[in-house]
């Protein structure tokens, strides 16, 4: 008998038990994704570093000759072991040829290396150790990978001095300490052979470089140990870990994207088994009248829905590997993302989630005790109790008959459209929020926070800075500003050219030495930037520091510390404080009277053009071309490019945005119909009086479409309202970047109000037309046989 | 007397599981303006069948059902609504409302839907209120349709039926959910419509219903097997003696 009733409920009941499937296959793949995302990314980096075989400490530096009386001095240093060394190539993108022509635009250093020489672990882009590499083929890291003429097969021409070899792209591979979008060098891991052919050329040893790689238990006396040298790059792990901010910021997002799908779904499968229940009220008093007790008429509904709740669960086990996978991917391109009890885990929380939909059950069937057979023979009516009449009145409504309906129905039933309104509002705040914060990591708002000024052009050349980098000449940048602008000038674009550049020299404070990288322009003023507070130094014995640095060496405003410039150590205060988005915050302002040498430079902005007249938008254009064939740079781009460029994170959330919208746009969608069909078959008895009563079927369809275009339209207003703020949450994200506060976000109104609202009342209001149609087959004589 | 409603040669056919079931066999019917008409006759002789063909809400297999003198089965969906919107009212056994109207806006509705250049909503409000009032229960009109007791609601379904002021009204088992006393207050409410000239065709299991209609049909296996002429009912006519009389002929005719 109970079985029988089950098995009828089931046939009967299809359309709604339908839905119910759905929606658990949505909550179980969100729930398992989200949770597989959260358990891989939360722990994802420790598991990739030790994966990845990363040292304690690392250290980049172009003259390979101390390195061997580095590795002897660390060697005797109680606290350091496995100390060892890495010989590479160091070069610009310059040397990667393609039937002799320049190929890639990638502006940072890049690097070359043999697989046998190896210290740390490589991984390819199935998470494999890269073992070997044949001979000819080469595997690339970091931002090369993006690079469209880097495809796998791609072969392309190596040559560094004379020397020219041909390889071809094997595939991409993740590079756990160089290979970050904080860091972004490119490497090239080469076959032994090929990587002996070129380093033993004529000419290439001006290419060598070293990496130094040690484990260590006591951290600071390594730092104090390089902060007596001069080195392009040292840092231990806990830092290394910092330049994978952005792919963290990236994960941390599809955590949050996933946790609130999760939400979405349950709160959609909670409401669904809460009606369906309610819906049920003639079946459950018949069953009361027939001798059935509530705990007997209770159990056969948490048969049905645990019946529903594995076979949903079991589906959306299988869904969830795809979708994680998209989730994931953008955050994994850079990092092995896992975790050796995945597949526990995602049981785990199969099992949780059919649990949970017990729950839900167990919970809604409470009104089973309620429902009488009294219900039954009334048919619900009078004595129903789950409604009320709304709040609007239809004779003193001025508006139109369907979309008075329409409103009449939210707010003759609050509470069930008020969670469909928030679902759509927190969809839309995000990827509002998201939005801004793509548009405000590519806007030229950004330009004083990466501490330098705004100009008419960004110019990179790398070749000119390493050459600075490689000259005896300690002025050898500003000799390369005044050839850029005598060029200009001859080309009738007179322009002011100047370069910010990031020196790294060692400071002591209290005792502690540290290696700091500072920005000079001996071309601009201390007073042409933003501080937080103080003033602009005003000598040269005066310096600006980054918060985060005077936080860390525990300095103030007006202290002084030691500085060895050019061999002179010296004393200087500090007059202010900065935040920055470069290096994190980590950096500090020397003023330009300050006479610094080129073979100190660790790194440096492209060459800034200011031209001299004012230029339309028209010219600016033509200036840009002209410029682009007269200096073949890396890159030539705007205040907003180069605030992207400096960034790099704005592709990424960009990304992650389309993917959200995509995302968001497929769920409610399916929600909107689910939804849509579940208020169909509840409604079933109106749609059929309404037709008896003369209301034609086609406002009938207008009415359920505009139900759902109303709900969207407040939570369009919801989400104007909380934009702005909700933005605001991201200046976390810029806090970990170095700069917290005061960011200026770009709201671009037309993509952020008008356009995503129109694609998501679009998505909304064809999900409940399309499925409204179904009110087609409902006729005016349903209302004979609608119980 | 003009006639209203008239079919010809009505059959009805529904195929379940591949087999078909002829629920209207050539039916043939005559319904005059102010006539107040009952069908009667067992369960599963066809006679809501019958209703809901002749009033629009169905469409017939095969032959003809004219309104006012036009053909229906000719008429499009749209046609067909806007019909039973504006020269049709309905009254159904269950008291069907819009759950999340009031009881006025459920009376008023039709009428604002069928809204005529000219007339306001006001006006169409002040009708609403009115035709409760009429059938006394205009106490209830600002009320939620789960505050009022069945009587009431049906009442309440009759001011929606009369709203735009209907050439006839269709009542599938009006009473059909109703204690006694409830029903017999709304076959009154019918009755004295039916006495302004409402024309009204009505379904009903109840002799004491159709004793206040003026003709009786009686239809077996989905064919009107005989008539019954009672005459209108008057405020004082002697309701015992109809019911009487028609209690005999029904059993006559095998009821």
């Amino acid at each position: 008998m109970f079985f029988r009733i089950l098995r009828k409920d089931l046939k009967r009941k299809k359309t709604m038990n339908i839905i119910l499937l759905v929606f658990i296959i949505l909550a179980s793949t969100f729930a398992i994704s989200g949770t597989d995302c959260a358990v891989s990314v939360f722990g994802g980096l420790d598991y990739y570093m030790e994966k990845a075989d990363a040292p304690d400490y690392v250290v980049l530096m172009r003259r390979p000759d101390s390195a061997d009386q580095m590795i002897e001095d660390l060697s005797a240093m109680d606290s350091v072991s496995n100390c060892k060394k890495e010989e590479i190539l160091f070069f610009s993108s310059t040397a990667l040829l393609k039937n002799n022509e320049r190929v890639s635009d990638v502006t940072n250093a890049m690097m070359a290396f043999s697989i046998n020489d190896v210290i740390i672990n490589y991984f390819d882009r199935s998470d494999h150790v890269i073992k070997e590499v044949a001979e000819g083929e080469v595997y690339i890291t970091g931002p090369l990978c993006t690079d469209e003429d880097f495809k796998i097969g791609d072969t392309f021409e190596l040559k560094l001095a004379n020397e020219t070899i041909t390889l071809k792209v094997a595939g991409y591979a993740k590079d756990a300490i160089f290979g970050t979008s904080a860091m972004g060098n490119s490497s090239l891991i080469m076959n032994d052979a090929d990587y002996r052919k070129i380093r033993d050329a004529e000419g290439v040893k001006n290419y060598l470089g070293t990496r130094i790689y040690l484990d260590t238990t006591n951290v600071e006396a390594v730092k104090d140990y390089f902060g007596q040298y001069s080195v392009l790059f040292d840092g231990d792990i806990q830092m290394l870990k910092t330049t994978y901010i952005m792919d963290m910021i990236v994960a941390g997002m599809v955590v949050l994207l996933s946790i609130g799908l999760l939400l979405i779904a349950f709160v959609l499968l909670g409401h669904t088994i809460k009606y369906s229940v309610v819906e049920e009220f003639r079946e459950i008093g018949v069953m009361k009248a027939v001798g059935l007790k509530s705990r007997g008429i209770r159990g056969l509904y948490l048969v049905k829905y645990l019946g529903l709740a594995i076979v949903g669960t079991v589906i959306g086990f299988f869904l969830s590997i795809p979708f994680e996978h998209a989730l994931l991917e953008e955050a994994s391109r850079n990092m092995v993302f896992g975790n050796d009890n995945l597949i526990l885990i995602r049981i785990i929380m199969a099992i949780v989630i059919v649990a949970v939909v017990l729950l839900f059950c167990y919970h809604s069937t409470r009104k089973v005790k309620k429902l009488s057979p009294v219900d039954a023979m009334r048919n619900g009516m009078p004595g129903e109790r789950y409604h009320k009449k709304g709040l609007l009145s239809l004779a003193k409504s001025h508006l139109p008959f369907n979309s008075y309906m329409a409103a009449n129905d939210i707010t003759a039933s609050p509470r069930q459209y008020s969670m469909i309104v928030l679902i759509f509002a927190m969809a839309m705040v995000l990827i509002m929020v998201l939005a801004n914060t793509a548009n405000t990591l590519k806007s030229g708002n950004l330009v004083p926070l990466l501490s330098t000024t705004k100009s008419d052009m960004y110019m990179t050349l790398t070749d000119s800075t390493m050459d600075a980098m490689a000259s005896e000449d300690p002025h050898a940048l500003i000799h390369e500003t005044e050839e850029i602008e005598r060029i200009l000038a001859e080309n009738d674009m007179p322009a002011n050219v100047f370069v910010e550049v990031f020196y790294k020299y060692p400071v002591e404070f209290n005792g502690r030495k540290t290696l700091i990288q500072f920005l000079h322009c001996p071309e601009t003023k201390t007073t042409d930037y933003e501080y937080t507070k103080g003033y602009a130094p005003e000598n040269k014995y005066e310096i600006a520091l980054g918060e985060v640095l005077l936080k860390e060496l525990g300095a103030e405003i007006g202290d002084k510390v030691w500085i060895t410039i050019n061999g002179v150590r010296e004393e200087y205060r500090i007059t202010a404080s900065m935040i920055s988005l470069s290096q994190l915050g980590q950096v500090g302002r020397l003023h330009p009277d300050v006479d610094t040498h080129s073979q100190d430079i660790s790194s440096g902005y492209p060459f800034q053009i200011d031209f001299d007249e004012k230029v339309s938008e028209k010219e600016m254009d033509q200036r840009f071309d002209r410029i682009r064939e007269l200096f073949q740079p890396q890159e030539l781009l705007d205040a907003d490019g180069f605030v992207e460029s400096s960034t790099k994170a704005a592709p990424m959330v960009s990304a992650l945005k389309n993917l959200l919208l995509i995302i968001t746009i497929g769920v409610i969608f399916l929600m909107t119909a689910l939804m849509e069909r579940s208020f169909i078959s509840r409604e079933r008895r109106e749609i059929a009086l309404s037709k008896a009563l003369g209301v034609r079927s086609r406002d009938v369809l207008i009415h359920h479409a505009l139900r759902f275009m109303f709900m969207l339209l407040i939570s369009l207003i919801l989400a104007i309202i909380f934009c702005v703020p909700a933005t605001h949450l991201m200046d976390a994200i810029f806090a970990v970047m170095g700069a917290g506060k005061g960011i200026q976000y770009k709201i671009v109104p037309m993509e952020v109000f008008v356009v995503y609202p129109l694609i998501l009342l679009g998505v909304t209001v064809a999900a409940a037309f399309l499925t409204a149609l179904y009110t087609k087959h409902i006729q005016a004589v349903d209302t004979a046989d609608v119980e | 007397m003009s006639t209203v409603l008239e079919a010809k040669d009505l059959c009805k056919t529904y195929v379940v599981n591949k087999k078909q079931n002829n629920v209207l066999k050539n039916v043939n019917l005559k319904i005059e303006e102010g006539e107040m008409v009952a069908i009667m006759g067992p369960s599963g002789s066809g006679k809501s069948t019958l209703l809901y063909s002749i009033s629009g809400m169905d469409r017939p297999t095969a032959g003809q059902v004219l309104f006012e003198g036009k053909q229906m089965d000719k008429l499009s969906d749209n046609e067909l609504s806007d019909l039973r919107l504006t020269k049709m009212g309905f009254i159904f056994q269950q008291m069907y409302m819009m759950r999340n109207l009031s009881i006025l806006d459920n009376v008023i509705l039709p009428g604002i839907k069928a809204k005529q250049k000219g007339v306001t909503k006001k006006e169409i409000e002040e009708k609403g209120r009115g035709l409760l009032h009429k059938f006394d229960v205009a106490q209830i009109a600002d009320n939620d349709t789960s505050e009022a007791s069945g009587g009431q609601l049906q009442r309440a379904c009759i001011a929606r039926s009369m709203i735009n002021d209907p050439k006839i009204i269709f009542a599938d088992e009006p009473t059909g959910a109703l204690n006694r006393s409830a029903s017999d207050e709304v076959m009154e409410e019918l009755a004295k419509l039916n006495r302004e000239d409402t024309t009204i065709l009505l379904v009903t299991h109840d002799v004491k219903v159709a004793a206040k209609c003026s003709r009786l049909l009686f239809i077996v296996d989905g064919n009107i097997k005989a008539e019954y002429n009672l005459g209108r009912y008057e405020a004082n006519s002697n309701l015992r003696d109809r019911e009487r009389n028609l209690s005999n002929w029904l059993m006559e005719q095998g009821w």
